[in-house]
């Protein structure tokens, strides 16, 4: 009894197998990257891709503090001087068309859920069953 | 002993009712409105004829400032319009709710949304006398909506300042600060607000507008003068949908050129629960 | 001072990181060689410290009770103070691993005026501990997300409870602000209590800087300075790491204070098993904790203690009757000389 060399080794084997859990559970498989939506029908965003890619939640969060709250609903890209109205549905989902096949992906492969979609409305899913939701 | 006692619970419950009262009394005297001026101020308004302005003396607190400046969309309803034209009423609820994405419920369900409805005169203005009613009063409804208080009771309520006023004197809702908490639901004397006990989404699985969102379960909603048309330029859906009978005037309260005002100068107009102090920018020609 | 070294210490190894991931190419030695190095000192370290205590002995039976033992059955035993039983033993180390029992007597001394001394309960510790020790578990469940493919239910759970009063946009966590306000109590603590403030060293201090720097850079990095802070790369860097594909999966630009991020985090890993930080195992293994009070139901026996045959009166006197005889010390039984002589 004075060893508790057993039941001290036996968790140190649970412990070592937990901390390496991320390597057990992907069995050395990356997955594939988010492949989002090409976007057809523009060429330019509100911003340039690098920090859209970093900031849209800031951009979108900001936006929706200023036309709901200030009731600033214009948004000046400063690039090129065209106005865009500062809406989600209206403005970002007119050209990336599809929630599932561009907010989505990314989302879903960084587990992140922005919960936007309890009340926006996405566009209407080309290839969805019905379920827009 | 016993009366040494006696008297320190009377001094001691005196002191207390002093010290409670006592903020509200020097909140009186800072903002340069005396106790009958108050109730003076809701009963004026109550007969509207005169300017709005009038009504708050030496007010001079930032609230009252702020509205002799900027905008404050008001609305007209004129009842005569409506008891003329029974289905005009009917037709401007579905234009809203239909704009707004408010699903439809069966009359009478307790877990029914309204942004703008029609009620009995005798719920419309309870504080006006219902005793042998008139033959247009006895048969036809009231359209009734959100008011958008000028010192509107459910945003002092908000623990979240999820519902405010905005810069144009409208009471708007951010579904996205809301907590569910319904305490503005019970400060509204008018009962505009409409709390969300179901998912939306599943009572109302295709939206009649795809452009305007809904809301999620557990979060109160109402009337917003429509902010976002009226950004655009556009009336609100409602008034627009009323069309040119002139059964709804939308304007600028504060803008003494306006068109709601000049409708106001011309005729009689009441608002509702006047008494209360909310002062409506909802006003009826009856 | 004893802080200031520690807390310089973390400010150079931000610099180095700020400054070091600047030069081209050196994300791979900060993305790729220094998080593998820390993991393996980790768990290098911490094997080799465990197996150490595997080996060492507990030669007493050292139980602290703190209410009554198992008595006569009309006495009231308190299971949980003075445990008799393995399963009275694991409710007892469950309290206190999980719910930190023992710092809820967390006893202060003070003397008021009167004189009048008092011990009252301090729970400050206590709270802010717990607070601290639960958010930090949970804000490492919740990195998980960027290093498994596809996400765990689990994970997704603990990020969705974490992040449910949807403040702002990334949304808000609840152990962000659990964390920092946590260290910066048990920092506080260190400094304003002139008892534990006479105790701290600089190993207690730097871990504290650590873990605060580290919370600072997530935090800034999710809120603040989002600056090339692209999700998506740093979970394929991640990703990349556990499944050994790093170097070909290296994303082309991620903001500097992801490296300082890592590069404090991977500090922490490499610091762990050398430190105090090791209570992590070191918890289950408190001897005053981990043991049945049964000291007089069972034998503990020391494996220490010399070999000791039972030497009863008798036959001690057999072996030394002669001398007793001699000395003139009475005797029970006399020597059987009679037949001798």
């Amino acid at each position: 009894m004075i060893y508790n060399s057993g039941k001290i080794y036996t968790g140190l084997i649970i412990f070592v197998l937990f901390i390496t859990f991320p390597i057990w559970y992907n069995h050395l498989d990356a997955g594939t990257l988010p492949d989002p939506q090409k976007v057809e029908n523009a060429k330019e965003c509100v911003a340039p891709v690098a920090e859209m890619k970093a900031t849209h939640m800031q951009l979108l969060n900001q936006w929706r503090d200023d036309v709901l709250r200030d009731g600033d609903r214009a948004f000046n890209v400063e690039a090129d001087g065209k106005m865009y109205q500062k809406s989600l549905q209206k403005t970002c989902m007119k050209c990336h068309t599809s929630k599932k096949k561009f907010c989505d992906t990314c989302h879903e492969y960084a587990s992140v859920t922005p919960y936007c979609w309890d009340c926006h409305v996405a566009p209407v899913e080309p290839a969805a069953k019905g379920d827009m939701n | 002993m016993d009366k040494n006692r006696r008297n320190f619970l009377k001094v001691a419950g005196i002191s207390t009712l002093a010290g409670l009262g006592a903020p509200a009394i020097v909140d009186r005297v800072i903002s340069g409105k005396g106790e009958g001026e108050v109730f003076a101020s809701g009963g004026a308004a109550g007969h509207h004829g005169a300017e709005p302005t009038e009504h708050h003396g030496e007010g001079n607190t930032e609230s009252h400032k702020e509205e002799k400046t900027g905008t404050r969309y008001g609305m007209v309803i004129d009842t005569r319009q409506f008891n003329a034209n029974p289905k005009l009423g009917v037709k401007c609820v579905d234009a809203c709710h239909k704009m707004h994405n408010v699903p439809e419920f069966p009359k009478g369900d307790k877990n029914e949304i309204k942004w703008i409805w029609l009620t009995n005169h005798e719920n419309a203005f309870p504080e006006h006398s219902q005793q042998f009613k008139d033959k247009d009063t006895a048969d036809n409804k009231v359209l009734v909506t959100c008011n958008h208080c000028e010192n509107p009771p459910c945003v002092r309520a908000c623990p979240t300042k999820a519902t405010f006023k905005n810069k144009d004197g409208i009471v708007m809702m951010d579904f996205h600060r809301c907590i569910g908490c319904r305490f503005c639901m019970a400060a509204c004397p008018y009962g505009a607000r409409s709390f969300n006990w179901l998912e939306p989404k599943t009572i109302l699985p295709t939206p009649t507008n795809p452009d305007y969102p809904r809301r999620m379960r557990g979060v109160v909603e109402k009337c917003n003068f429509c902010a976002d048309r009226l950004a655009l330029g556009e009336k609100p859906a409602c008034v627009a949908a009323a069309g040119h009978s002139g059964a709804m005037i939308f304007g600028d309260l504060n803008d003494p050129n306006s068109e709601i005002r000049k409708v106001l100068k011309e005729n009689f107009t009441i608002q509702r629960k006047p008494s209360l102090g909310t002062n409506p920018s909802v006003f009826y020609i009856v | 001072m004893k802080y200031t070294f520690p807390l310089l210490a973390v400010i150079a190894l931000v610099g180095i990181a700020g400054f070091g991931s600047l030069i081209p190419g050196s994300q791979y030695v900060f993305g790729i060689v220094v998080p593998y190095a820390a993991m393996l000192l980790f768990i290098g370290g911490f094997v080799r410290k465990v197996l150490d205590w595997g080996k060492s002995p507990v030669p007493f039976k050292i139980t602290t009770t703190c209410g009554q033992g198992e008595s006569l059955p009309w006495i009231k035993h308190d299971k949980l103070e003075a445990p008799s039983t393995t399963a009275q033993v694991v409710a007892r180390m469950a309290m206190e691993i999980f719910l930190f029992r023992s710092l809820w007597r967390n006893t202060k001394t003070e003397v008021h005026d009167g004189p009048k001394l008092t011990y009252e309960s301090s729970k400050w510790l206590w709270l802010f501990g717990l607070i601290f020790h639960y958010s930090f578990l949970v804000v490492v469940l919740r990195h998980m997300r960027l290093f498994m493919e596809p996400v765990p239910a689990l994970i997704k759970l603990v990020e969705f409870g974490d992040s449910i009063v949807q403040i702002g946009a990334p949304t808000m966590y609840l152990t962000d602000v659990g964390l920092v306000l946590g260290v910066l109590l048990l920092f506080g603590r260190r400094l304003i209590n002139p008892h534990v403030r006479y105790i701290s060293l600089a190993n207690d201090y730097f871990p504290l800087f650590l873990i605060l720097a580290i919370a600072v850079t997530g935090i800034l990095m999710r809120f603040f300075l989002r600056t090339d802070i692209d999700i998506v790369a740093i979970k394929q860097l991640a990703v990349g790491l556990v499944t050994f594909s790093a170097i070909s999966a290296m994303p082309a630009k991620i903001g500097t204070i992801f490296y300082i991020h890592i590069f404090l985090v991977s500090v922490l890993l490499a610091y762990f098993p050398f430190s105090k930080l090791m209570h992590l195992g070191g918890v289950l293994l408190s001897p005053t904790r981990n043991m049945p009070n049964d000291n007089r139901a069972k034998r503990y026996i020391n494996v220490w203690n010399p070999e000791i045959k039972p030497h009863s009166y008798s036959s001690y006197e057999d072996e030394f009757r002669e001398f007793m005889v001699n000395a003139g010390i009475p005797v029970e039984k006399e020597l059987p000389k009679k037949e001798g002589e």
